[in-house]
């Protein structure tokens, strides 16, 4: 059932943080990901009348995220620069868990964009293979495999620059 | 769930928008030129999948009971038009009939005198 009308500026403020992070983590650039965040609220504004419930909203704003941001960082042609070192990790992350998550970022930022894509869907929003197989528009069979293959490279890349009691299975 | 798998959930966890990202955001469709007013049939609602199905079905069904109606005009036309020609045709005949009578009565009554 249709909710009779959603408060824009909620929806903006509950899902800032989930469509920025999205967009850094896909585009791998600070800038890139907050002009692609931004529009994707104001076409959520002017598209709000389609919108039937707060549900489909999130779900909404996860997919157009997802796609506007994997365009933005075809468009940009660039390696992702890794931006996502300068932000803070939170304070109590211990000195080795924070390199570890640095380093994790940073691999997941240089991976092919749809296989980074599903990765920052299956561990930053915790989808499911097949919520993010509707969300990518792709089959869940290749969904799997962008995530195994991803899952494989990065503890491939782990081993080898940390040491391989990173790469734990 | 494997190690690595949990060290990607820590890694990747949400990160919060850059202060004033939504102000930013608001400014901007602030900014933005006002969409020009909807048209009455818009603001209701007219143009959902349910609206645009009926309002198809009765397009077609309009169609197909003028078609129906204007098949049934021309053939009541085409009708009347073949009963007048052959009420004319009928005409036509009677007066010939009568005319060969007439002339068969003359030419009865021509010999009966000659006699």
């Amino acid at each position: 059932m249709s909710e009779p009308q959603l408060d824009f500026e909620a929806l903006l403020r509950e899902h800032q943080s989930m469509v920025f992070s999205i967009a850094l983590r896909v585009t791998g650039d600070w800038a890139a990901a907050e002009e692609v965040a931004q529009d994707v609220f104001v076409e959520l504004h002017r598209r709000l009348d389609g919108i039937e419930s707060r549900e489909h909203a999130r779900a909404w704003l996860r997919k157009v995220a997802t796609h506007r941001a994997i365009d933005a960082a075809r468009r940009s042609a660039r390696l992702p620069k890794t931006d996502v070192e300068a932000i803070d990790l939170p304070g109590k992350a211990r000195d080795g868990d924070a390199l570890l998550a640095r380093h994790l970022e940073r691999l997941v930022a240089q991976l092919p964009e749809a296989m980074r894509a599903a990765i920052v869907l299956r561990y930053q929003e915790d989808l499911t293979p097949a919520e993010i197989a509707e969300a990518l528009e792709m089959p869940v069979a290749t969904v799997k495999s962008n995530l195994q293959r991803g899952l494989q490279l990065l503890r491939r890349e782990t081993e080898r620059t940390l040491g391989p009691q990173h790469g734990r299975t | 769930m494997e190690e690595l798998e949990r060290d990607l959930q820590a890694a990747l966890r949400r990160r919060p928008a850059p202060t004033g990202f939504a102000q930013r955001v608001l400014a901007r469709i602030e900014a933005a030129p006002a969409p020009s007013a909807k048209p009455w049939w818009r603001s209701r609602g007219l143009l959902r999948p349910n609206w645009r199905w009926a309002a198809a079905a009765a397009l077609v069904i309009s169609l197909a009971a003028g078609s129906a109606l204007e098949y049934q005009r021309q053939e009541r036309a085409r009708g009347e038009r073949a009963s007048q020609q052959v009420i004319l045709a009928l005409e036509i005949t009677g007066s010939a009939l009568r005319a060969v009578r007439s002339q068969i009565a003359r030419t009865a009554r021509a010999q009966g005198g000659e006699r």
